[in-house]
């Protein structure tokens, strides 16, 4: 049975590209153009991922999302933000969020995030139960992140130290830990490790709207303060 | 003046001249009647003397025969008669004194008759007789003879010592006179020589008097003009300039004045508050705007607080104080509303530089602020109502030219790659904006960290080499050893980088050579990228910052963005951008950023 999956965005154009895109590698896909659809659509059918407009009308991506979460929906979502917004990593992070688009994107971006979110998330077929993940930095990191998908984050946190144990460079963990303790308001930690993330991986892009959040929200208005970018391991 | 010098002069000329005649006939009468005295006197006493000596011969003589020495006595007596009577004749030819005439009678008779007596003795031929003669006759009348004579001299003498004590007593009297008069002469001399003096320098110095308070300011001084003579024009000469003087005074005066009433007016009307402050910090002057600026604040005499730390700043002597950007406003409530204000400090120099105040003007930016806002959201609500479109766009043609929905034929093919390299540029296109509108918001600034220039250069040949090789150049490095650290945000750096290897890559040639250098430049640390591309024209070298502009001819890739973002980048992080560039030998794109002195903790 194919994997469902539902796209939330006002533009029809972009529902429908985005439906050829999951299509072609063989996914159902159902389209809402407004949140209060999207809810509608729950209601009757369950989808393995949810794929959000993080600019609409009246509701947006993460209201919406708020609301799935209250109604005790765990579906795991993909939110597409256009270009120079900066999303509240945190507020997505508390509700389970965790993966980011940038429009516009291309198709390719687009396949390989949802199956690597349906990858994270394949139960075992026999049991329903997901099995131990290997003591990996790859299997760590998807653990945590199916779990911070699942809202488990302390489950998730034992498993991000893991990962970033076996590999304390890697851009995309280390700014996961730095969303994780800036949401438990550990924020000058936080700042260490979007720095580092910056440090090794410069060119991404989520490390870099962390930290620019982070530094809005404490530094607004004296931006020529130098900062430590952490420490070297 | 001439005239007074002379008349100053001429009484010590005549003085002069006096007392000169008066020394030489003096010594005239001195010597000459000494002279004469001495001769004529003289003549008679050696008269005198000789008549007395040959009379004695005489006597001799006469006494000679007695003793029986007739020839000898004859002979001796013969000799001398001539000679007295010669000096008799001498004597009676010279007579000079009173009384003389009457001894010279005296010796004449004397001696006739002596000599009629002698002839008589001489024809006596008796001794005896001639014995009693020549005592009871011959030697009484030879001593009344000789008396006479001796009388003579004596007179003479008598006169010479008088002549000689009263030409002692002229020249006593002579040299009294004489030192009187010099003294008077001296006397004089001095009271001509002072009131020359005072004549000349009294007008000199009351000249010197009112040209130094004309100098003070006071130009309604008159010098008295005195006289008529060189001084008098002089003082003449002074108080016309002073005339004209006032005149000019005047005129300037009224110049000042209108000059003064424009810039009040000027400052009045001025819609921003100005305010001039002294150089202890006191407010001197206000316009309108400012007096209504400060009432509302509530602040009767004295800035806000953070203006006025900026003045004592200036007045301190730092450079004015004159922000552009809108990072730097002030906010102020008045009337319940915010009012934005930017404010400028200019201090005001004399000539040698000093400060003697501070002008300060607040500038309100409120509206400007507001355009500006206004704008910036124009240009990213703008940019993201284009991108929806654009993602559609996008992803229909990636999904087209993936062909898993159908294949294309070659010409599908090709117009689909056209459009999606289109939908490219226009997704840059759309970014750069929007990196732009972010950039002139000020809000996209990260952190700066400070960084080794050198790590700066490698990361960026790392992140470019591929570019670079790809179209057969080679990109190297050229790092100076021992630069400061910069203090920067690395991923904005990167990205200034890129656009200016980017830029240097389209005009590369291959195989040609694009250095990425860092060295000191005047203190700071300069970054550039070299080529030896076609060059820019230095008409255009200006004007390469600017958005949307393009090198007329040149081949269209973007927007004409990038050099403008690398700009607001730059200028971000405390930096200049720039380019030097000779067409036909290739260019050197720069920015320069100050360097942390070493040992600074940060």
């Amino acid at each position: 049975m194919s994997k469902r999956i539902l796209v939330v965005d006002d533009e029809p154009n972009v529902r429908l590209s985005y439906r050829v895109t999951l299509e072609t590698e063989g996914l159902a896909v159902c389209e809402a153009d407004c949140a209060k659809k999207a809810l509608e659509q729950f209601a009757v059918h369950h989808f393995d991922l949810a794929i959000l407009d993080m600019r609409m009308p009246e509701m947006d991506g993460l209201d919406l999302l708020e609301e799935m979460r209250k109604r005790g929906l765990k579906t795991p979502t993909v939110i597409i933000t256009a270009y120079g917004d900066i999303p509240h990593a945190v507020r997505a992070m508390q509700l389970g969020a965790i993966d980011f688009l940038q429009k516009p994107l291309t198709p390719e971006a687009l396949r390989s995030l949802v199956s690597e979110i349906l990858a994270r998330h394949v139960a075992d077929a026999e049991t329903q139960t997901k099995p131990l993940p290997a003591d990996d930095f790859a299997s760590q990191l998807a653990e945590a992140k199916r779990l911070l998908n699942l809202q488990v984050f302390e489950g998730a946190w034992t498993h991000l130290a893991r990962a970033l144990e076996l590999n304390s460079k890697s851009p995309d963990a280390l700014n996961l830990a730095g969303v994780y303790f800036e949401m438990q308001e550990d924020y000058d930690r936080a700042k260490k490790l979007y720095g580092k993330a910056i440090k090794y991986g410069p060119y991404y892009e989520p490390a870099q709207q962390n930290m620019r959040r982070i530094f809005e929200l404490f530094h607004f208005g004296s931006s020529n303060e130098p900062m430590s970018l952490g420490e070297d391991a | 003046m001439k005239r007074r010098i002379f008349l100053g002069l001429a009484p010590l000329f005549v003085l002069l001249i006096a007392m000169g005649a008066y020394a030489v006939s003096l010594f005239t009468k001195l010597g000459n009647s000494v002279d004469v005295i001495l001769r004529e006197n003289f003549r008679s006493v050696v008269a005198g003397q000789q008549m007395k000596e040959s009379a004695e011969r005489m006597d001799s003589a006469l006494f000679f025969s007695l003793v029986g020495e007739e020839e000898r006595a004859r002979k001796m007596y013969t000799e001398n008669l001539p000679v007295f009577r010669d000096n008799l004749d001498l004597e009676m030819h010279n007579i000079t004194l009173p009384g003389e005439q009457e001894l010279a009678d005296k010796v004449q008779h004397l001696h006739n008759r002596y000599a009629e007596r002698a002839e008589v003795f001489w024809k006596t031929a008796d001794i005896e007789t001639r014995r009693k003669m020549y005592f009871s006759e011959m030697l009484p009348a030879f001593t009344e003879v000789k008396d006479t004579a001796q009388d003579i001299i004596r007179i003479n003498q008598d006169n010479m010592v008088e002549a000689d004590r009263e030409a002692r007593a002229l020249s006593a009297k002579s040299t009294r006179y004489m030192i009187f008069a010099i003294i008077a002469g001296l006397a004089s001399a001095a009271y001509f020589a002072i009131r020359l003096q005072r004549s000349i320098l009294e007008p000199i110095h009351a000249l010197t008097a009112v040209s130094k308070e004309l100098g003070e300011g006071d130009l309604d001084q008159v010098v008295p003009v005195m006289s008529q003579d060189e001084l008098g024009q002089l003082a003449d000469a002074f108080n016309k300039m002073a005339t004209k003087l006032r005149a000019y005074r005047q005129v300037m005066g009224d110049q000042i004045l209108q000059a003064r009433q424009m810039t009040e007016i000027t400052f009045s009307a001025f819609p921003d508050p100005i305010m001039v402050l002294a150089a202890d910090g006191r407010v001197s002057f206000t316009n309108p705007a400012a007096n209504t600026f400060l009432f509302k604040l509530g602040l009767k005499d004295g800035l806000p607080a953070s203006v006025q730390s900026e003045v004592e700043r200036v007045i301190k002597g730092a450079p004015d104080y004159l922000p552009t950007s809108f990072d730097r406003v002030i906010v102020f409530r008045v009337d319940e509303q915010e009012m934005f204000v930017l404010p400028r400090v200019i201090g005001m120099r004399d000539e040698t530089g000093k400060i003697f105040g501070a002008a300060v003007v607040l500038q309100d930016v409120t509206r400007l602020r507001l355009l500006d806002e206004v704008k910036t959201n124009l240009v990213s609500t703008v940019s993201h109502e284009l991108k929806t479109p654009l993602t559609s766009v996008r992803m229909g043609l990636h999904l087209l030219l993936e062909e898993r929905i159908g294949s294309l034929n070659p010409k599908q093919t090709e117009l689909l790659l056209a459009a999606r390299e289109d939908s490219e540029r226009l997704l840059r296109m759309i970014n750069d904006l929007l990196d732009l509108a972010k950039l002139e918001s000020g809000r996209t600034a990260l952190p700066s960290v400070p960084t080794e220039p050198l790590a700066l250069i490698q990361s960026a040949q790392e992140d470019l080499r591929v570019l670079v090789e790809s179209r057969g150049s080679k990109l190297l490095t050229k790092v100076s050893p021992e630069l400061p650290r910069v203090s920067v945000d690395a991923r904005q750096i990167a990205h200034v980088f890129s656009n200016f290897v980017s830029n240097a890559v389209k005009h590369a040639k291959p195989g040609e050579e694009i250095v990425l250098r860092a060295k000191n430049q005047d203190g700071k640390v300069r970054f550039s990228v070299v080529d030896h591309g076609p060059g820019i024209l230095p008409q255009f070298q200006a004007q390469l910052f600017d958005r949307f502009f393009r090198v007329p001819g040149s081949e269209q890739s973007g927007a004409g963005l990038g050099l403008a973002i690398a700009k607001e980048i730059v200028l971000a992080q405390g930096g200049t951008i720039g380019v030097q560039s000779t067409p036909g030998q290739g260019s050197e794109f720069y920015f320069d950023l100050p360097g942390i002195p070493n040992g600074e903790v940060t």
